[in-house]
């Protein structure tokens, strides 16, 4: 896989760049240098490993909570913690897990997939992250304030979240690291806006982006359409609670519905810019593994468009047993929905048609993602219906589909990621075959979690409760779910000691590990600070790909063996 | 062959449960229509994707044909989703419309109030109050084979009206008040619970409808009449 640097072909090895230098790696420093670093790198590792902890976190809820729930009554926590814990945990994957580690990898990867030095402002990019950070410390650490974490749900409905419902400090700091999170996301969206308009290379024409520059790209768009209302619903929240403001006191003439608008006009979009990312992850990894171009490229990126512009169009979707918005025009839209995330289906098939596809673990990934992600669309569809909705709206059914769009993709599309680009990060290689075990385990553990959630839903389980009745039929399906939960814990966990392992073992990964097409395989592993001392000529959406072809149209084909 | 498909349908669908109201039978019928669709649609595209990486794993190092698009079929995989989910919007649309109509002379009207964290069920024909208890969950008595208008308010936060049987629930929400009517055909009793996340208790609010015969649902209100 070596690009000829044994010599055999002259004409060849003298257009070449010159030998690498060794890599300036700018790994010196401590813990200061990561403190006041404004390279993107860093700052995308440091996202990374954050929103890394925080899913470790998370997932801690969660498990707790499945324990709680494996029998009838109360064993482990008391109904006070469980709502804590559900608040929380669902805080923490939207606001401090998912969509953050999309930025972070965006943070790292969108510079080197256009050819650029840096963000295009690198300090906005330090602040964004610190601000995250401390958004993340104020919602993780509320735990301990009086009165615990807020226990009024993400969605943190009023009148719940209001003064009366939720007197303690844990709505207010919740509140506040929300705040944070999405001022920090404000900042990256933009920075990330900028970058890929004004530092591609020279020839990277914007239909020659990688498809992840392309879904980062509509995923800022969307931050920033989405994110000011959510800060003005919380604003007002805050301002109701302790300012004396009625906006959503029903009893001065507020009105609580408006609430869920605002908070749903962020959050459907919302919902997207956790998924856009990590099509675009996955677009960029199948074509590699399939050793085929991406099928249909304009298709694609339309289809994100479409599904940017639907996305801002479907937030009434979460509230028809509200009552307040029987309006079918929400339901169509968001059977619309189903038709851009269709073709994105059909990308993945056709560029897999006709391939030489290898599995390798990033490619299991975007496999167990597709197939997992199916499941989570068609029931999409189901719940887009209102009458539909009116049955299973805030039970086990609906939990069951979120977190096949939200774990089963989302998360797979994240384990891809960090799959495909950790030997460029790093400099080392990951075990294939521990890296195969974590897949087969998180896979499992994942539908076993999560496939009997649907039947728990038909069968009335709502949600957000710590307890349920034993003469209703549902112990059976929340133990398998609580068995595929800790099966999907003990994946994890190995996922840790597989990320350990790769840097005791110190396997060198080499600069291109996996054929690539795009520009971040061209430099080092882990890239010299302004990563690039040379870049192949852009002549399409794979630069890699053409300057590997070239070799072979000049007769070069021995070289490679 | 065939029969063994629809044998199978059937099974599968079997996963929805009856709607045990008119309006329950309606969405559980509307619910089948969407499993059937959700089934023909994800057997195409699992078997595509299943099928394309069982098919084309690598088998050598020979590069494959690099295709890059193929206009007519992206037009034809755009375009027939769009025709499946408009046809499921139509039959959406007349069940939504059903399910959604209130008549203008319901049987007998109760009015239902959520609070932190119980019910309280209101017959304003009859002055007839039934209120949640510490160690019973209440009943909601109604008629069978009547309709029955509910209407919804809660003075606290919201609270949602759920039971199971009915495929259908519809949220108490202070300050706007809901309504929406229930037909049950067959007499029968019925776990309800509390759908909307509410506090503490939330998993607490549960309560009951008992429908009854005429007959028996009339010696109940003039049992219960009497009595306060």
């Amino acid at each position: 896989m070596d690009r000829g640097t044994g010599g055999r072909v002259v004409s060849v090895t003298l257009e070449r760049p010159p030998p690498t230098p060794p890599p300036l790696r700018a790994r010196s420093g401590g813990i200061l240098e990561w403190i006041t670093t404004t390279d993107h790198k860093k700052i995308g590792l440091l996202y990374i490993g954050t929103t890394f902890l925080f899913f470790l976190a998370g997932g801690l809820m969660a498990l707790l909570m499945r324990i709680e729930l494996a029998e009838p009554g109360l064993q482990v926590l008391t109904k006070n913690a469980y709502n804590q814990l559900f608040t929380i945990h669902g805080t923490t994957m939207v606001f401090l897990f998912i969509a953050p580690m999309g930025l972070g990898l965006a943070n790292y990867f969108v510079p080197l997939q256009i050819g650029a030095p840096d963000m295009a402002f690198p300090r906005l990019n330090a602040l964004s992250y610190w601000l995250f950070l401390a958004g993340g410390a104020t919602i993780l650490l509320s735990f301990f304030a009086s009165g615990g974490a807020s226990a009024a749900g993400w969605t943190a409905y009023y009148p719940l979240s209001g003064p009366q419902g939720s007197p303690g400090p844990g709505v207010d700091l919740w509140i506040m690291g929300v705040l944070l999170a999405s001022a920090s996301s404000v900042m990256t969206a933009v920075n990330l806006m900028v970058t890929a308009f004004l530092l591609r290379a020279p020839g990277m024409t914007m239909w020659r982006l990688p498809l992840f520059v392309w879904n980062m790209i509509i995923t800022s768009l969307m931050i920033l359409v989405s994110f000011p209302p959510i800060t003005a619903g919380l604003s007002l929240l805050f301002i109701d609670r302790h300012l004396g403001g009625h906006f959503f006191d029903p009893a001065s003439g507020g009105s609580v519905v408006l609430y869920q608008h605002l908070f749903w006009w962020f959050g459907h979009p919302e919902v997207y810019i956790m998924i856009l990312p990590f099509f675009g992850i996955v677009t960029d990894i199948i074509p590699v593994f399939s050793r085929k171009p991406v099928f249909g490229y304009l298709g694609f990126v339309f289809a994100s468009l479409a599904i940017a512009g639907l996305s801002m169009s479907v937030w009434a979707h979460h509230m028809f047993t509200t009552g307040a918005v029987l309006n079918p025009f929400f339901s169509m839209m968001s059977f619309l929905i189903a038709v851009p995330t269709g073709i994105k289906f059909f990308n993945w098939i056709g560029t897999m048609w006709g391939g030489q596809i290898r599995f390798d673990t990033p490619m299991l990934w975007c496999l167990g993602f597709m197939l997992n992600f199916l499941l989570g669309g068609i029931t999409g569809v189901m719940v887009a219906s209102p009458p539909i909705d009116f049955a299973v709206h805030d039970t086990y059914f609906v939990v069951a589909h979120f977190h096949y769009v939200l774990a089963g993709g989302s998360l797979f599309g994240i384990f891809a990621g960090l799959y495909y680009w950790f030997p460029k990060m790093t400099g080392f290689r990951l075990s294939e075959r521990t890296g195969k075990a974590v897949f087969v385990l998180v896979f499992v553990g994942f539908n076993l979690s999560f496939f009997g959630m649907h039947l728990l839903g038909l069968r009335g389980m709502q949600r957000r409760i710590a307890d349920y009745p034993a003469d209703v039929g549902w112990t059976w399906l929340n133990q398998i779910a609580t068995l595929g939960t800790v099966i999907m814990g003990i994946g994890v966990v190995l996922f840790a000691w597989n990320v350990l392992e790769a840097f005791r073992g110190r396997r060198p990964a080499g600069d291109d590990p996996w054929e690539g097409y795009t520009l971040e395989w061209s430099t080092t592993s882990p890239p010299p600070e302004h990563n690039f001392t040379w870049l192949p000529p852009i002549r399409s959406e794979r630069p890699l790909f053409d300057w590997r072809q070239r070799d072979k149209d000049m007769g070069a084909e021995e070289v490679r063996k | 062959m065939r029969r063994w498909a629809a044998v199978g349908l059937v099974g599968l669908s079997a996963c929805a449960p009856e709607g045990a109201s008119s309006q329950g039978q309606d969405i559980s019928d509307l619910y089948r229509v969407f499993v059937y669709v959700a089934i023909g649609v994800g057997a195409i595209v699992y078997g595509l994707i299943l099928w394309s990486a069982i098919r084309y794993r690598r088998r050598s190092d020979a590069l494959p044909k690099q295709t890059r698009a193929n206009v007519p079929l992206e037009i034809v995989y755009t375009a027939l989703p769009i025709l499946i989910v408009l046809g499921l919007f139509v039959l959406t649309f007349r069940v939504e419309r059903d399910v959604d109509r209130v008549a203008s002379e319901p049987a007998l009207v109760v009015n239902v109030s959520g609070f932190q964290w119980g019910w309280r069920f209101e017959y304003p024909e009859s002055g007839i109050s039934v209120v949640s208890t510490p160690s019973e969950y209440p009943t909601l008595v109604v008629p069978a084979g009547e309709t029955v208008r509910i209407n919804l308010s809660s003075n606290d936060v919201i609270h949602s009206f759920y039971v199971p049987d009915f495929l259908f629930k519809r949220d108490t929400v202070p300050g706007q008040p809901n309504r929406f009517d229930l037909l049950i055909p067959e007499p029968g009793r019925f776990r309800g619970a509390c759908a909307e996340f509410c506090g503490v208790d939330h998993g607490e609010m549960n309560f009951w409808v008992d429908a009854l015969p005429a007959t028996e649902f009339d010696a109940w209100i003039e049992e219960r009449a009497g009595a306060s």
